[in-house]
């Protein structure tokens, strides 16, 4: 980059991009639009109509029956399964010795996809909100489990040393060192593991459930109500919207120092 | 002296082997003994891979020797990390913790005093090292030369009575390495510190160490003991200009070449 440190060229450059992408989703909106009026289906409603909807959605009764429940459940599966993820995975890399001992049975579980794993939980744990809350917190858990194990498998082995000559214990290091230096690795499967998790809140609510967005969206579509599905979809990318620009917000703030030496 | 032996180090029998990952094993140090007085500064020196890290190592209990003990003011360390010993690192980027600040690093050894008391003995080692006036700004905004001089803050703001220096301004550039090893001499005066010096510099060890201890190539031992008798304060340009200097110079060149050959 030839104009690296002049924020001049650098922001009209930034403009130019804002620009094109919301000129370019306008236009996908409009055509959304178009085709909306001029369908005879009925299928899709257009764009004024679903988004008038889900407004309608989130000033209603519907944002405490529907809208809040799925918020409970995404928050608390998702800090349950990378709390839990992160703590092991840095306890693997760091112990080195016990990752023969687990690599093949991880390697396995990891490889099956969540979403099979549904049936399971709803026949051992019930149609319940833990039931929901666990199947969330297990599709966020294998990608934080992974790179939390990488990321301490690559602590700097001089940062040990000053740790131990500092006269650390283990259990010190670990929390002072080895965490914060993995850091930056389980911030990047935390990301992951945001997007799988959302996933799985959608499904786990389409399966024998009375409130949620997944639920929403699913009895709207069965009992015809296409505005109301639209509108459900919507509140839902805004929601998956709002929580990566908080996941970011949160990084930019707690990893700032990982920019900063990157950028040297 | 309280009872106890007038040396603050002992090393009798060292010995070291360690294994590479295909399963190789190498003897890292044949045998070493070696003694150091409190206040005194001695320099190792030797061949490049001749197991001066090893040693270090072995030294700070990052490593058990094979044999041999290591006495600390007449206590058995061998393999622990000895308090009032402090270390300070070849890789200053490696060493200091990128997520903390200048004055947080310095702190970090002694992170169980008081709040107020770590922070004004943290402020009294920048002083020492002349960078009181940076503590919040993160290693990775300072310049090699400054970084290390954090990591020296590091090491004597929890006043140890021996400091272990593994090649620390190898990977500086040499204007700041002279000045880095004038300021270790301060430092080494005004705090009164034993020093052990690694470094593959033979004209740094002789500036600086009043004792040379000449190591071999590997597997390691002391091949030659040097007392270098020059005045101090001791100065970059006159000291270096010496006959004498020149003449210890030519008699460690000689001991190392002569062992590579």
């Amino acid at each position: 980059m030839t104009t690296r440190g002049h924020s001049g060229p650098r922001l009209r450059w930034g403009a130019t991009r804002l620009l094109v992408g919301y000129s370019a989703a306008g236009a996908a909106l409009l055509m959304w639009e178009v085709i909306g009026r001029s369908s005879s289906t009925g299928l899709i409603p257009p764009v004024s109509v679903a988004l008038g909807e889900a407004w309608a959605f989130v000033t209603g009764p519907r944002l405490v029956e529907d809208v809040l429940p799925s918020v409970l459940r995404i928050l608390a599966g998702f800090i349950l399964g990378s709390v839990l993820g992160a703590a092991l995975g840095v306890v693997l890399g760091y112990f080195r010795s016990l990752e023969p001992w687990t690599r093949p049975l991880l390697e396995f579980l990891r490889a099956i996809p969540p979403p099979a794993l549904l049936p399971i939980a709803v026949l051992v744990l019930g149609a319940t909100n833990s039931m929901r809350v666990i199947v969330i917190g297990l599709g966020a858990f294998w990608p934080v489990l992974l790179s939390a194990t990488d990321g301490t498998l690559r602590v700097d082995r001089g940062y040990l040393d000053v740790a131990r000559v500092s006269g650390l214990s283990s259990g010190q290091a670990l929390r002072r060192v080895v965490l914060p230096a993995a850091m930056p690795m389980i911030a990047s499967g935390l990301r992951t593991a945001l997007g799988i998790a959302l996933v799985m809140m959608v499904i786990s609510e389409m399966v024998a459930a009375s409130s949620g967005l997944g639920f929403f969206i699913l009895q709207s579509q069965r009992t015809y109500a296409l505005a109301d599905m639209f509108a459900g979809i919507i509140v839902l990318g805004v929601l998956g919207w709002f929580m990566t620009v908080g996941f970011v917000a949160l990084e930019r703030r707690l990893l700032a120092w990982y920019e900063g030496q990157k950028g040297r | 002296m309280t009872g106890r032996t007038e040396n603050l180090i002992e090393v009798t029998g060292l010995r070291k082997a360690y294994r590479s990952p295909s399963g190789q094993i190498t003897q890292a140090i044949e045998r070493l003994d070696f003694v150091q007085r409190p206040h005194e500064f001695v320099a190792l020196v030797g061949p490049s891979g001749c197991g001066k890290t090893t040693l270090l190592r072995c030294l700070t209990g990052l490593s058990t020797p094979d044999e041999g003990t290591v006495l600390y003011d007449g206590e058995d360390v061998t393999g622990e990390v000895p308090s009032s010993v402090s270390v300070v690192f070849q890789e200053y980027n490696r060493s200091l913790f990128p997520w903390l600040t200048v004055l947080e690093n310095v702190r970090f050894p002694f992170r169980n005093l008081p709040k107020q008391e770590g922070r004004d003995r943290a402020m009294q080692a920048l002083k020492r090292v002349h960078l009181e006036d940076v503590p919040n700004a993160f290693p990775w905004q300072l310049s090699g030369g400054m970084q290390q001089r954090v990591a020296i803050a590091r090491a004597i703001a929890s006043e140890p009575r021996f400091l272990l220096m593994d090649e620390p301004f190898a990977s500086v550039d040499a204007q700041t390495r002279l000045s880095l090893e004038r300021m270790t001499l301060e430092i080494f005066h005004e705090l009164e510190l034993a020093v052990l010096l690694v470094t593959h510099d033979i004209d740094e060890a002789i500036f600086m160490a009043d004792r040379v201890l000449v190591l071999s190539r590997r597997p390691s031992r002391i091949v030659r003991e040097i007392e270098v008798r020059l005045d101090r304060p001791r100065d970059q340009v006159e000291t270096r200009a010496l006959e004498e200097f020149q003449n210890y110079r030519r008699e460690i060149h000689g001991l190392i070449q002569g062992g590579s050959g």
